[in-house]
């Protein structure tokens, strides 16, 4: 998995190209749009009229879409104006406002403004710093302040986003009660390496406990909000699988290219399962 | 952007005392026609600053918003419906919306509002 935050500014990451590439993305649609679902039911709102709501990192509007399909209007900011372009073109598009904003700079709403408030796979990018000025504890507590004042009492807040580190999901949640919200993180799926995912979900009740996360790991998705374009990738390393049979005649292949003579020969026995011995 | 939006909208610069309400100076307005919703006009004009937004659509260049709320009139049809025209359908496409405290501007280009701030603008935080 790329780790597109790694790369620089998300605005130089969401460039013009990138943003296209994204909005008609059917596999990206599909599970921007299956997230911002399981935002909407853990957001709780009261459905009894259409609600006034916050998207944070709203890009090219599939999150804000989901929130008009379930007959909300909703404000959207994002820090890459080429995202945002993309999401004005949307036609369909009558209840979503859009502005260019970085979220570790505040926001820029009076109090008590919206009947809730989403982030769709964007706050990550908050604990990376991408100028001597930024600094990432600074910009998350700067954000989830202003957050505090811009909902009203009784609304609720769910960003979904993906640690790098566990640490990172820790410094998150600690900026966000260091504010006074109540609250934590559900974990889908858990058990899954490819279809978890970690929604902080915020609310003003001090007697607030999270509900629990999802754990059949069968439909989910896996990450998608990078078309893999990024330079800087990082490889991560299977664990415990074993060395495949695959594996081992591509290293022998490799070996026998570069020369080398005592390379053992691929048989019926390449690469098959021991008994385990103690 | 709507006047819905303006209505909430608020400069958040570090200098800024409320930063609220930002001045308009439009030079594109465009009036879509989205269809009227009873429910939600109902419940976001309870959380509507109405002397902002009468102000806000005189600075579009409307002047039918009566000074104050009738309250014979909040369950007004005709009332609500052009409400939710003014609130919904009215979006400047491009102009200026300036913060009444610090004169700091933020372009509106294609609908979309430019609030990007510098680290030296924004709110100090302990942390
Ligand atoms: C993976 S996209 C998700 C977009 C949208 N929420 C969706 O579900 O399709 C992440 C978005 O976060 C935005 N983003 C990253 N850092 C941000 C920041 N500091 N402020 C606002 N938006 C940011 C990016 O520009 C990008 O559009």
């Amino acid at each position: 998995m790329s780790r597109p935050e790694l790369t620089g500014a998300a605005a130089n990451f969401y460039n013009d190209t990138e943003a296209r590439k994204y909005d008609t993305n059917s596999r990206m649609i599909g599970i921007q749009a299956e997230i911002t679902q399981r935002a909407l039911e853990l957001l709780q709102l009261d459905d009894s009229f259409p609600n006034f709501i916050l998207d944070v990192g709203c890009g090219s509007g599939l999150s804000g879409k989901v929130l008009e399909e379930a007959g909300h209007y909703w404000c959207g900011l994002d820090v890459s104006r080429d995202m945002l372009n993309v999401a004005s073109e949307r036609e369909t598009s009558t209840k979503g406002d859009l502005a260019h904003h970085d979220m570790g700079t505040g926001l820029p709403f009076r109090a008590a403004s919206f009947d809730g408030m989403i982030s769709i796979s964007a706050l990550q990018w908050l604990c990376y710093s991408n100028s001597s000025k930024q600094v990432p504890k600074r910009r998350l507590v700067r954000f989830f302040s202003a957050l505090y004042g811009v909902l009203k009492r009784g609304a609720r807040a769910v960003l979904q986003f993906y640690p790098e580190t566990p640490e990172q999901a820790v410094l998150i949640s600690e900026c966000a009660a260091k504010v006074g919200f109540a609250g934590g993180v559900v974990v889908d799926y858990p058990n899954s390496t490819k279809a978890k995912k970690h929604y902080l979900v915020l609310s003003f009740d001090r007697g607030y406990s999270t509900p629990k996360g999802l754990q059949s790991a069968a439909q989910a998705g896996v990450r998608v909000d990078s078309s893999g374009s990024s330079k800087r990738v990082k490889v991560v390393k299977k664990k415990g699988k074993g060395k495949t049979k695959e594996w081992i005649e591509h290293k022998k292949e490799v070996q026998r290219k570069k020369g080398f003579e005592n390379v053992r020969k691929d048989t019926k026995f390449t690469g098959r399962k021991r008994k385990d011995k103690f | 952007m709507k006047l819905l939006t303006h209505n909430h909208l608020r400069s958040n610069v570090r200098t800024a005392t409320t930063g609220y309400p930002l001045i308009i100076t439009p030079t594109e307005i465009r009036v879509t026609d989205t269809e009227y919703n009873d429910k939600f006009v109902k419940h976001v004009m309870q959380n509507v600053n109405w002397p902002v937004l009468v102000q806000a659509a005189s600075q579009c260049g409307i002047t039918t918003l009566p000074p104050t709320i009738p309250p014979n009139l909040t369950s007004d049809t005709s009332f609500l419906q052009a409400l939710h025209h003014v609130l919904v359908n009215v979006n400047v496409v491009s102009g200026v919306l300036k913060c009444p405290d610090t004169g700091r501007e933020f372009s509106i280009r294609d609908g979309i509002c430019d609030f990007m701030l510098e680290e030296e603008e924004c709110e100090n935080v302990k942390i």
